[in-house]
């Protein structure tokens, strides 16, 4: 005679003996998709911190670009001057005076700006900038002489005056074309490629919105106006993103189109600078 | 009622050696025609070999039910280990002759030699393997008379394989293997076994799915599902009786085939 009570229960430790090995493999595997996941969550953390130092580097690079433009025309003529200064010393000493004399009131400000820092830290500035130090380490004989003529005669030797002049603002120009040229042209593309990898990733409507911007800045307005469009996407609500899609559509010539969204959006949102762009648009002010 | 069809196909697993039990599979008939094929070619010995529970005893019966009624068949189904008490048999059995006391070997050849016979008697021996080495010697002397016909069943096991290239595969004989069922040949064999005995219920309770748990916990060997199935049908009529709401009478559960190998031993729990 079979006892079935005890038979299921010797069936009951068979099958939960059967499923151990599958348990401890799919708790396995959870657990090695937990740890993993963990990995790739803390990895991007630490990437984002380099990443957002270089999205304000280029911020400030953003904010400044037409007085660099400015400075650029400069310091080539200064340079020019000052090497040719440098190889030809004494002998064409007038041909110097006589194109000092046609910018002296160009130069007149940076002259200023240099004496004020000089005057109030002038430590500071060296140990902040020890590259433009060394640079300048050269010329303290020349300005010396110069400084000491300006006292002396500071009207009377004008050619000395001009030298000096010359002289420093030479470094200060160097300065300028170095940080801000060669950051400003290389990075970009950089930057945004990283940031679109990084938006691959994470889908963050942050990082669109922020390649969509440099786009627009690079008049790339096709891809402007489709990482706005994502971004418009993946959160609605971001203004910025709604005016750089419509900005984007009138440089591409959609103009009618971007004053139908804009209306719509101000309808939904009653943004100020949405309202703002629409007037600007419909005056023809942006084109 | 329902008790009644799961009582009665317990039953059709018991483990017993009967030809009316015998299963026709495509594999197995082309093998027995062999063997039959065999039987009256003018051959001393056939050997049959295959696992336990292939269904060796079985051919042998069903061979000697079907040989009994046109020649002179002798089915030895337990093995007789004495010389003399086997030789006295055979006396027995060939020659209708009753010896009372020894019979060796020699004298036991002698009346062999000298009879006289025009159809040659064939001796069924199952379980061959349990006879000695030496009477298996004899038994091979005999067979050299062409007085006696010898078919003779063995375990396939390392050991009986080296019986087997001993005393047999040196000779010209005819060697049959039998082996285990495949996965289909089992389906067949148990619903034409449950068919048989008009369990028809219960033979469309068993599909494929069920069928190859089964072939996998006995790996086709017929004796292990016999015993896997009468256990089963033990447990399904301890259910209807007692408790009819815990089975499914339209397929064969899982889980009471687990419960069956586990009572049976084929499955560790």
């Amino acid at each position: 005679m079979l006892n079935l009570n005890e038979l299921e229960s010797r069936w009951l430790r068979y099958k939960i003996k059967s499923y151990i090995p599958y348990f401890i493999v799919i708790s396995c595997i959870i657990l090695i998709i937990t740890i993993f996941s963990f990995a790739d969550f803390s990895t991007p953390k630490k990437n984002e911190k380099p990443a957002i130092i270089k999205e304000k580097t280029t911020i400030t690079q953003i904010k400044a670009p037409i007085p660099k433009k400015e400075k650029k025309q400069e310091p080539v003529v200064v340079l020019e001057k000052n090497a040719t200064i440098k190889a030809k010393a004494a002998k064409i000493e007038p041909l110097i005076i006589t194109a000092s004399k046609e910018k002296k009131l160009l130069l007149e400000p940076s002259l200023s700006f240099m004496n004020n820092i000089q005057r109030t830290s002038p430590q500071h500035y060296y140990n902040e900038v020890p590259v433009r130090s060394k640079k300048l380490a050269t010329t303290p004989k020349e300005e010396k002489t110069p400084q000491k003529a300006i006292k002396q005669k500071s009207i009377k030797k004008t050619p000395e005056v001009i030298k000096k002049e010359v002289i420093v603002a030479a470094p200060e120009t160097e300065i300028v074309e170095d940080s801000t040229i060669s950051i400003k042209r290389q990075n970009t593309h950089e930057d945004i490629q990283h940031v679109i990898k990084r938006f691959k990733k994470s889908n963050n409507p942050a990082l669109s919105l922020f390649v969509a911007k440099k786009y627009y800045e690079l008049e790339n307005y096709n891809a402007a106006y489709n990482y706005a469009l994502i971004t418009n996407e993946l959160n609605n609500d971001i203004e910025e993103s709604w005016i750089i899609f419509t900005k984007s559509l009138v440089k591409l010539g959609k103009k009618d189109k971007a004053i139908e969204i804009l209306k719509k959006y101000i309808n939904n949102s009653h943004s100020q600078r949405a309202s703002l762009l629409l007037n600007n648009i419909k005056s023809g002010k942006l084109k | 009622m329902e008790i009644n069809i799961f009582e009665n196909s317990k039953d059709v697993f018991l483990d017993t050696v009967n030809a009316k039990d015998y299963v026709q599979l495509d594999r197995v008939s082309t093998i027995y025609q062999s063997l039959k094929d065999s039987v009256n070619k003018p051959l001393k010995m056939i050997l049959l070999f295959g696992r336990p529970g292939t269904g060796k005893s079985m051919f042998l019966t069903k061979l000697y039910n079907d040989l009994s009624m046109t020649k002179t068949v002798h089915l030895y189904q337990t093995p007789i280990l004495d010389d003399s008490e086997f030789f006295k048999r055979l006396a027995h059995d060939l020659l209708n002759v009753k010896y009372k006391g020894e019979l060796n070997f020699t004298q036991f050849m002698k009346i062999i030699e000298e009879h006289v016979v025009d159809d040659i008697p064939i001796v069924l021996l199952d379980e061959a393997q349990l006879y000695s080495g030496t009477l298996m010697e004899k038994i091979r002397l005999l067979s050299d008379t062409r007085k006696v016909k010898f078919v003779i069943t063995l375990h396939k096991t390392e050991k009986e394989d080296l019986i087997a290239k001993e005393h047999f595969q040196t000779r010209i004989w005819e060697t049959i293997e039998l082996e285990n069922a495949s996965s289909s040949e089992l389906k067949i064999y148990i619903q034409k076994k449950l068919m048989k005995s008009n369990c028809f219920d219960t033979a469309n309770m068993f599909h494929k799915n069920t069928v190859n748990l089964i072939h996998k916990l006995t790996n086709g060997n017929y004796r292990d599902t016999n015993k896997l199935l009468y256990t089963l049908f033990d447990i399904y009529a301890n259910y209807m009786k007692n408790n009819p709401s815990k089975i499914n009478t339209s397929q064969i559960s899982k889980k009471i085939i687990e419960m069956s190998a586990i009572h049976t031993g084929l499955l560790d729990a």
